[in-house]
């Protein structure tokens, strides 16, 4: 059982790619979350020692209350940085382009461009981690109303440029071949 | 709970509205969740998942409040 990748996709459309970001991205927000959750271990471990009365009586329990809401903070965060994550895709199929944006959890956007409106497509790979586990940015040049249209940090940005390339080549042949025909 | 006492009125008045803030994003994060992605039952698995810990914590921190102003 699986949703519709996007509102308008047809029952017979080709699904060639689905991209999110590249998990080096993921890795890098979850290493965040994990300096805050160490800061409570660290807490936990060291603080009954050298500031034992914060958990004995009234304080102890204010400190436990503390404990918990911050441990219930850092489970919403990883939720949050999960779905963020999972629901941020692009989409290539025979003929369309799809990005779908969830900017935080009240923003979801979905800009989609037909193939035929490719002018030109970019590949980009910045910086140290990007070169060095291929990730980085495609942008595409459109001919409609939205001037760029852009893939952030996916996997493999030269593949999905050739990939849409290709299909561009593909979908004007078909139309040249079509235009040949009727003549 | 004994609200006499401000300081406890002021502590649970936090807590409610902090727990009520991540209340409010956890139940729209496992909605948009559901709504958007790709797979239902992948969906549903994280989202039970996620409510598991969310509320074995919720249930300790309130378990923990009312003890701290009985």
């Amino acid at each position: 059982m699986t949703h519709r990748l996007f509102p308008s996709q047809m029952d017979n459309e080709e699904i060639y790619l689905v991209v999110h970001e590249h998990w080096f991205h993921l890795f890098l927000k979850i290493l965040v979350w994990v300096f805050f959750a160490v800061a409570l271990v660290l807490f936990n471990r060291f603080a009954h020692a050298s500031l034992p009365a914060l958990f004995l009586g009234t304080w102890g329990q204010i400190t436990l209350l503390f404990t918990q809401i911050y441990t219930l903070f850092l489970v919403l965060a990883l939720f949050i940085i999960f779905v963020i994550y999972y629901l941020n895709i692009g989409v290539i199929t025979g003929i369309r382009v799809v990005d779908v944006v969830q900017e935080g959890l009240f923003s979801h956007n979905i800009s989609e461009l037909h193939i035929d409106k490719i002018e030109d497509v970019t590949s980009k790979t910045d910086g140290l981690f990007g070169t060095i586990f291929n990730y980085g940015d495609v942008i595409i040049q459109t001919a409609g109303a939205v001037e760029h249209f852009v893939f952030d940090n996916v996997p493999n940005p030269a593949g999905i440029e050739k990939l849409l390339l290709d299909l561009y080549e593909k979908k004007s042949n078909f139309a040249k071949e079509g235009n040949e025909n009727k003549v | 709970m004994d609200f006499s006492n401000p300081a406890n009125l002021l502590i649970v008045g936090i807590y409610f509205l902090l727990i009520g803030v991540f209340t409010l994003f956890s139940i729209f994060g496992v909605y948009i969740l559901v709504r958007y992605g790709q797979s239902i039952p992948f969906s549903i698995t994280v989202a039970i998942i996620y409510a598991i810990f969310f509320l074995k914590i919720l249930y300790d921190s309130y378990s923990t409040i009312r003890t701290l102003l009985i």
